[in-house]
């Protein structure tokens, strides 16, 4: 395994064969640590998002009543907090992870990507779970969306690169820069509110007067796209358009790919900085 | 830069092998601090290996000896794949057990046994395989009842067993050993060489790092001597041993303290030297000898009032005493010198390490820990006595002196 060649290392994916176990040890070990190995760990991770969704209903949609011409509004709300609460929890807990485990790094070698690897990966257990809960939900009150459901796992596989890429990129800062995992927490707010989480692109009221607004917020946003077509296919049962389909199956792996690159572009200098 | 010739398992060679440093003399951690003074940290290169050209045969255990700062250990951890190398190419063909600073890559948080998997997991080797292994591994370590307990529970000494009994478990073609089995108790350190032996014997490759040439010559075969990052002497181990022990009488103080790689932060203890009565640097001394401890102490924005703790501890972790000054005063963003003068070095055998440590104004918190910062090893010079302390005192025999006290 230390053959490998040396001096200027290989950026891509073929490092890592042989190193699975590496990757499932750490990713069994995450899994503890972050649901700390109770069942009440994994509840607390659904039951945050679902009382937001209920705080989100009452506000917007009972007494503020803006909401109204969003059909099923709690599940739509629900589906987007899970798209963005796997997004998010990933790529701040994984912008830390190769601080974190500073010990490992500094003292013998292996894939350094696999740590950030481990913590996104951790976070589809709770995404699981919450879209577990969600679609039996959404196809009792849109029984058309079975036929498209089937569409949620790629289009997940798309969001868990996205994430991974933003993970990656982020934890390399975060070596130089400590700070990097604090902004994180500042940009995530303002984030959260330009993906339309609580809202529907089309459904807002200047929606046909400002398209171009429109246009950058769906795809300047790379969330966005996650989470329309998620929408599309758990809860609406539309197979989602071209453009956006195209922009899912791309943004995603290329993000990924820039960040394994980015990565082992600066592995060398990850040892020395921590 | 090429793809380099095949090695061998167990093989290591290594043409030209360098590595710089870029080492950040104004610290910045902070984005925020980085885009506030628009300015990108200076730094100062730093060559800490250079232009190294060794080759290590199967089977065969080799040396690397130097001061403090003299690369032994960058180049540990450039053969280790930690770092790469800035210029030449270094191969190793196999499997590399390592054990750096004590602690082959343990997660503090992780038991004892979780450990053992991840490290053998980092190694390539399968989970069966240390489901059947892990009794054994935990036993040679000693560390039956302690092996669900996190790791940063543990002292140095259980650390660096588990370590090596991990390390020695994956079946290496090549091992690599820093200081390491400096920190465990006499016993377990027999046990260890009794390990190593084997894994020789066997036809194991091992690369041992020392700054204690006597552990270098019973184990190695051939050793490198390093001064500065360049490669000065090469050999069998008890010649370079020899050289080594020759360079260290002729002091080589060079004025400027060196550094070893480590990478400044805001408040440091930069270096710890000692002077001997010639005021050469000296790290081997002599019972009694007058020395003055160089404590080289930065503060990139200065401390008013701080406190300078030196304390010794002998090879068995144990403190042999220590001394503190307060009031102490850093300019910013200078080296500064704290002096401890011993008009004879209190110690009278064995080996000794000093830490130092720098506490803010009003005995605050801790700016910077430096342990181990500087070995020392004292040799007796005189008969009749034992133990570590040079005790003093002088003795007054019946019918001498206490006699006439009597008769007064």
């Amino acid at each position: 395994m230390n053959t490998a060649a040396r001096g200027t290392p290989v950026p891509g994916l073929g490092r890592l064969t042989g190193y699975s176990e590496l990757l499932w040890t750490l990713f069994r070990r995450e899994v503890r640590v972050r649901y700390k190995g109770s069942a009440l760990g994994l509840i607390w991770s659904v039951i945050y998002p679902i009382s937001m969704m209920l705080v989100y209903t009452l506000i917007f949609s009972v007494l503020w009543k803006t909401a109204r011409n969003i059909p099923h509004y709690p599940i739509f709300v629900l589906v987007g907090l899970a798209v963005w609460g796997f997004f998010q929890a990933s790529v701040q807990l994984g912008s830390g992870s190769l601080v974190s485990n500073a010990e490992l790094i500094k003292k013998i070698w292996f894939p350094r990507e696999l740590i950030p690897t481990a913590t996104v990966l951790a976070q589809t257990i709770s995404a699981g779970v919450m879209f577990a809960i969600l679609i039996p939900i959404a196809l009792v009150v849109e029984p058309r969306a079975g036929r498209t459901l089937v569409l949620a796992i790629p289009i997940f596989a798309g969001l868990l690169c996205l994430a991974l890429g933003f993970a990656l990129l982020f934890s390399v800062a975060n070596v130089f820069f400590r700070d990097v995992e604090h902004l994180l927490g500042v940009i995530f707010l303002p984030w959260f509110f330009l993906t339309p989480v609580l809202y529907g692109l089309e459904q807002l009221p200047a929606a046909s007067t400002h398209r171009w607004a429109i246009d950058l917020l769906r795809y300047g946003n790379p969330v966005t796209p996650y989470v329309e077509g998620m929408r599309s296919v758990v809860l609406f049962g539309v197979v989602p358009g071209a453009t956006l389909l195209l922009y899912i199956f791309l943004v995603g792996p290329a993000l990924a790919l820039t960040g394994l690159y980015v990565l082992q572009r600066y592995e060398d200098r990850l040892a020395v900085e921590l | 830069m090429s793809a380099g010739t095949a090695v061998t398992a167990g093989e290591i060679v290594g043409e030209g092998v360098g590595r710089l440093f870029k080492i950040r003399l104004t610290q910045t951690r902070s984005l925020k601090e980085s885009i506030l003074r628009r300015s990108m940290p200076q730094t100062r290169e730093l060559w800490a290996v250079r232009d190294v050209d060794f080759h290590v045969h199967p089977g065969e255990a080799f040396g690397i000896v130097g001061r403090n700062g003299s690369g032994k250990s960058t180049l540990l951890k450039l053969i280790a794949h930690i770092f790469a190398p800035s210029t030449g190419t270094l191969e190793v063909g196999g499997r590399v057990g390592s054990l750096i600073e004590i602690g082959a890559g343990f997660h503090p948080d992780f038991t004892g046994v979780e450990n053992v998997y991840l490290n053998a997991a980092i190694y390539g080797i399968k989970r069966s395989y240390v489901d059947e292994h892990l009794d054994e591994i935990i036993a040679f370590a000693e560390l039956e009842d302690f092996a669900h307990a996190p790791v940063r529970t543990y002292s140095s000494g259980m650390y660096m067993r588990l370590g090596f009994s991990v390390a020695m478990h994956v079946n290496p073609d090549v091992l690599l050993l820093d200081e390491v089995l400096a920190v465990g108790d006499e016993a377990f350190q027999r046990k260890c060489f009794g390990r190593i032996a084997e894994f020789k014997q066997a036809g194991g490759t091992i690369v041992f790092v020392s700054h204690d040439p006597s552990g270098v010559e019973r184990v190695c075969d051939r050793a490198i001597m390093l001064d500065h990052g360049r490669l000065v002497e090469e050999g069998p181990a008890a010649d370079v041993v020899r050289a080594y022990h020759r360079f260290l009488g002729r002091g080589e103080g060079d004025g400027v303290p060196s550094h070893d790689g480590e990478l400044p932060t805001k408040c440091r203890v930069h270096e710890v030297r000692a002077i001997g009565a010639d005021g050469g640097v000296r790290d081997r001394m002599t019972e009694g000898e007058p020395v003055t401890l160089e404590v080289w102490l930065y503060a990139e924005d200065g401390v008013e009032d701080a406190r300078v703790t030196v304390g010794f501890r002998d090879a068995n972790e144990l403190p042999v005493g220590s001394q503190t000054v307060d009031g102490v005063r850093l300019r910013p963003a200078r080296l500064e010198c704290v002096r401890l003068r011993f008009p004879g070095l209190p110690m009278r055998e064995g080996r000794f390490f000093v830490d130092v440590g720098l506490t803010g104004e009003n005995g605050g918190g801790e700016l910077a820990l430096a342990e181990r910062a500087l070995e020392l090893n004292v040799f007796s010079n005189e008969l009749g006595g034992s133990g570590p302390i040079r005790l003093g005192g002088s003795w007054e025999l019946p019918g001498t002196g206490g006699g006439e006290v009597d008769d007064g």
